[in-house]
């Protein structure tokens, strides 16, 4: 009946839309020009006609340097090559050929090799500015090549692969480019990496970072990481029951959920790796208890709060025996823990005046009822000593007890 | 449904930042979206604000879209993801509820049992109706639940409570719903 409610409601919604509203476009599209800026047309063609104008200069200074003088061209640099392309542009829709050749230019150890080009405008028109960038010139019959590692100009960097992190963790970055990358944190505030250097830092905060580079003063955005934010650690403390089964064990419980936990105790060898564990802590003092998650993200957190135990444990045993009280848990010894645990001991009683033994046991369901087994009788003294030794203790427990038993 | 052809064709053209591609989507999507923006707030505005943030979202992780599922199913995801930030930045631990008091309508009895309302011709403009009526903790188990198709697991994580409540919050909100729903078929017939 409820997967039937269930469905009802959900096939009420199937295919359910609200009216287009053209004014939203508008907003988003403003949005989007800020966010995720797009190159003009105008300046498409500017980089088309560029690249074009790059490509047919340089292989015309060579073909008419090759033909006329077969010496290598004297040194250049890239804007001299640039500019002897302005009285060449008038060739740009026409087929040129020439010879394989390579120029050597020291200066800025740039190496081009060309052969035979044809160009045809109409290919290259049709792709966009980035695509131009990105994708190595082909045209019929021709190939340029150059260095990698000279590419200073309408060069897109090369951005470093980065893997999502943990608030807190170091994001370190490397450009080996020869042009600064940019990164925009969540908070919009944004941080470059100069070429050829290495960045690093704490992240502290959370969210998306954005990795880019300028171009024409705009951010173009090639990459992103995510900071995922700290998972919440929190648990509780039961104060109320302070042992389980004769033993010290104080109940703590995680109270955000997580993919793991992992529980550390000061003092202490044993962890646990449960939502819910208890400790045993055996002597008075203040512990740490620390509680580390483990997000789904990998992300880790911890929490740590104070446990304090206020007395020694001493197998719960009574201090004083009344042998005329008809209360058996009274009018006999044994300390309480003894007879829960499944342990093995020796229980020996002392007169404190006479240093005598009037009783032992190793059996928890044989209490001292107060008579010395010497004579038989109720023994004589006030004041008795108790010992208990265990053969088995738990991990962190003492083997010997003692305290002192006040005959009422 | 999606055409996945002519869908793979625009968001390849979103995948180069063309505003003709992007607004193809926006077009092809917004009506729905802004639907289950409305959903999960209950004011036009605001669904409005969340739907913008989603699709600037949308085309900012495009290229994390593999394909393989449904298109319009990740966008959806992204938009439900962005309306619980939304509403999660707006008020200060808003899914942290499983007071009775914070329905925001009185009168109605919990021991109503499930089985004695069923629903009629629910027609959603009433359940939306319905739905906004809810305080944003029962709104958004509700809608992650029942029409989001959110375990109570996934709903606990995203939300940032125990399954518990999540459970209880669904079964109250589940109940006004009824309750509401109800009363205005009631009117209605």
């Amino acid at each position: 009946m409820e997967n039937n409610f269930n469905n009802k409601i959900k096939q009420s919604f199937e295919g359910y839309e609200l009216p287009y509203d053209p004014a939203a476009w508008d907003n988003l599209s403003k949005q989007l020009d800020v966010r995720m800026p797009v190159k003009s047309k105008i300046n498409s063609k500017i980089w088309i006609a560029a690249l074009v104008i790059a490509v047919l200069s340089i292989s015309t200074i060579i073909y008419f340097t090759s033909n006329t003088d077969k010496k290598p061209l004297p040194t250049e640099n890239k804007e001299d090559i640039n500019s002897s392309t302005a009285t060449q542009t008038t060739e740009s829709s026409t087929e040129i050929t020439g010879e394989k050749t390579t120029v050597e230019s020291t200066s800025i150890n740039e190496k081009v090799t060309l052969e035979p080009i044809t160009i045809e405008n109409s290919k290259v028109e049709k792709l966009s500015p980035q695509e131009i960038l990105s994708t190595e010139i082909q045209s019929t019959g021709a190939k340029t090549t150059t260095n990698p590692d000279t590419k200073t100009v309408n060069t897109i960097p090369v951005i470093p692969q980065m893997k999502n992190i943990c608030l807190g963790d170091d994001i370190e970055i490397s450009n080996a480019n020869k042009t600064d990358i940019f990164l925009i944190l969540p908070n919009g505030k944004s941080t470059s990496v100069k070429a050829g250097t290495k960045t690093s830092f704490k992240s502290g905060i959370s969210g998306e970072y954005l990795l880019g580079y300028m171009k024409n003063e705009e951010f173009i955005q090639k990459d992103f990481f995510t900071v995922y934010p700290a998972n919440k650690v929190d648990f509780t403390i039961d104060n109320e029951n302070l042992y389980n089964e004769g033993i010290p064990a104080i109940g703590l419980k995680a109270t955000t959920n997580a993919a793991s936990y992992s529980w550390d105790f000061e003092k202490l060898k044993e962890v646990s790796q449960s939502k819910e564990t208890e400790v045993h802590y055996y002597k008075a003092g203040t512990y740490k208890i620390t509680l580390t998650t483990t997000s789904e993200n990998g992300c880790k957190n911890s929490e740590t709060s104070k446990l304090i135990v206020k007395e020694d444990y001493n197998l719960m045993a009574a201090n004083t025996i009344d042998v005329s009280n008809s209360n058996s848990q009274i009018n006999t010894f044994m300390p309480y823990a003894l007879t829960v645990r499944n342990v093995k001991f020796v229980m020996t009683i002392i007169d404190a005046n006479s240093n005598e033994i009037v009783f032992q046991t190793n059996d928890a369901t044989q209490a001292w009822d107060g008579t010395d087994k010497k004579t038989g009788n109720t023994a004589t003294g006030t004041t008795f000593i108790w010992k208990v030794t265990i053969s088995n203790p738990q991990p962190g427990e003492t083997a010997n007890y003692k305290g002192v038993i006040t005959r009422l | 449904m999606e055409n996945k052809e002519k869908i793979k064709e625009i968001v390849s053209g979103c995948l180069r930042n063309d505003r003709k591609s992007q607004e193809q989507i926006f077009k092809l999507f917004y009506g729905k979206m802004l639907g289950v923006c409305m959903r999960y707030t209950n004011d036009r505005d605001t669904a409005q604000e969340i739907v913008q943030d989603s699709f600037i979202k949308v085309f900012e992780k495009l290229k994390s879209f593999d394909n393989s599922g449904s298109f319009e199913g990740w966008i959806k995801r992204v938009v439900v993801n962005t309306a619980i930030d939304h509403i999660r930045k707006s008020k200060k631990d808003p899914f942290l509820t499983d007071n009775d008091n914070d329905f925001r309508l009185g009168g109605v009895d919990p021991t109503i049992e499930s089985e004695e309302l069923e629903l009629k011709d629910e027609k959603a403009e009433i359940i939306m109706e319905a739905i906004q009526k809810l305080s944003p903790g029962y709104r958004a188990v509700f809608n992650l639940y029942v029409i989001d198709d959110y375990s109570h697991k996934e709903i606990a994580e995203t939300l940032g409570i125990s399954e518990g409540t999540s459970k209880s919050n669904l079964s109250k909100a589940r109940m006004n719903i009824q309750k509401m729903v109800e009363d205005k078929f009631i009117k209605l017939y």
